[in-house]
């Protein structure tokens, strides 16, 4: 092992920054090198003798005297401050609390999306149905228009309403009418049996 | 820090401006004798004491640091650092670099130099004499870790550099002291 490290390790022993595996290792090669056994003895001795002769003195008592008015000072200004500080630290916990209550209600009661996209939807369950219409009647219908070239909504009713065998002019009144005019078959469940398709053209 | 520094300084930051003189009592000769050490006669040393308490005081309420004596160094390195811009503007750090590569500092002004320093100062000795002959960087690390009692890592903290350089700077420092003080260290070993 390099002398080097030795000294090193040496130095940070002293402090007690050298691991217990390292501390190991540098007492046994102290044990076998003359070197690093002097190099540690003479800076122990330099260290010691630096510590004793070395400049210490004292600081004026003037400086003594500022420096514990200014303590007494900083002391007072924080004590001024402190109810302050007591009062804002449960308000801004509190103003926190309240942020986060506002924030997840929000986010709880936010706008839920339409699941019927209006007439994209409307004009794809038509198709749907035209089509049934003309498989089962054998040809002979106008297609209406496609998803996408979708038709205007009320078009889009009409074309429901006479698939499901409904003339488009029957009143809200006349539709809902029981015994009257028959009530229109939900497309998508079919909970009523449908009218007999009318055949367009 | 120890359980005692820590005690203090939360019975001071409660109000308690007692405990706040005794921290300066504790720290007040390694302190001086460091900024003494480190800068032009002791009126320097006066001022930047004062003001590394000011700083410290201001900075207590939130202070999170481990060594408070570390701490107190560091503001005190900043201060004679900042000083001797202010004597010597215009000085570069780069100008000259020490023997492990890393940039020249001189912390104090030597004008006088050494020797003419110790015409002035009766009481200087050998040891002294040596300590402030001491390339600055290398000075520094020597009185942190003998008249502060900084751990290495703390010293490299401070002065910003790794662990390694501090340690060579402490090496370097031991290499040129050895010779100065042959005479010193070999009557300490003579006396049991």
């Amino acid at each position: 092992m390099r002398c080097k490290t030795i000294e090193r390790w040496t130095l940070l022993d002293r402090t007690g920054e050298l691991s217990p595996r390292r501390h190991g290792r540098l007492q046994t090669h102290l044990k076998a090198c003359d070197h690093c056994r002097a190099w540690r003895d003479s800076t122990e001795a330099i260290t010691a003798a630096a510590h004793g002769a070395l400049a210490t003195g004292t600081p004026s008592e003037v400086t003594m005297v500022n420096i514990r008015r200014e303590a007494r000072l900083r002391a007072r200004e924080a004590a001024r401050k402190r109810p302050l500080t007591l009062w804002l630290r449960p308000i801004s916990g509190l103003a926190a609390a309240a942020l986060c209550l506002i924030a997840m209600g929000g986010w709880w009661m936010r706008p839920t999306p339409d699941p019927f996209d209006g007439q994209a939807q409307l004009s794809t369950i038509l198709m749907m149905l035209t089509e049934e219409a003309m498989g089962s009647e054998g040809g002979g219908t106008t297609l209406p228009a496609t998803a996408d070239e979708p038709l205007s909504l009320d078009a889009l009713a009409s074309e429901l309403l006479a698939l499901q065998g409904m003339d488009a002019s029957y009143t809200e009144a006349e539709l809902r009418e029981p015994g009257g005019v028959p009530q229109a078959t939900d497309p998508l469940t079919r909970s009523r049996p449908a009218l007999p398709a009318r055949i367009y053209g | 820090m120890d359980s005692e520094d820590r005690r203090l300084i939360a019975q001071y930051r409660e109000g308690d401006v007692e405990s706040l003189s005794t921290l300066v009592e504790k720290y007040r000769r390694p302190l001086f004798g460091f900024i003494l050490n480190m800068t032009e006669g002791k009126g320097d040393a006066d001022d930047i004491f004062q003001e590394t308490w000011f700083r410290a005081i201001r900075g207590l309420a939130s202070y999170r640091q481990k060594n408070f004596m570390g701490w107190l160094v560091r503001i005190a390195r900043n201060l004679v650092i900042d000083r001797h811009r202010r004597q010597r503007p215009g000085v570069s750090l780069d100008a000259r670099h020490e023997e492990d590569g890393s940039p020249l500092i001189e912390l104090a002004d030597r004008a006088p130099g050494p020797l003419g320093r110790a015409a002035t100062r009766d009481d200087i000795s050998a040891v002294a004499l040596a300590v402030e002959s001491l390339p600055g960087e290398q000075k520094e690390v020597f009185l942190m870790r003998v008249q502060a009692g900084m751990s290495f890592r703390e010293i490299a903290v401070t002065q910003k550099v790794s662990i390694n350089t501090a340690l060579a700077r402490m090496q370097y420092a031991l290499t040129k002291l050895r010779p100065l003080l042959r005479a010193e260290f070999e009557n300490q070993r003579e006396t049991p």
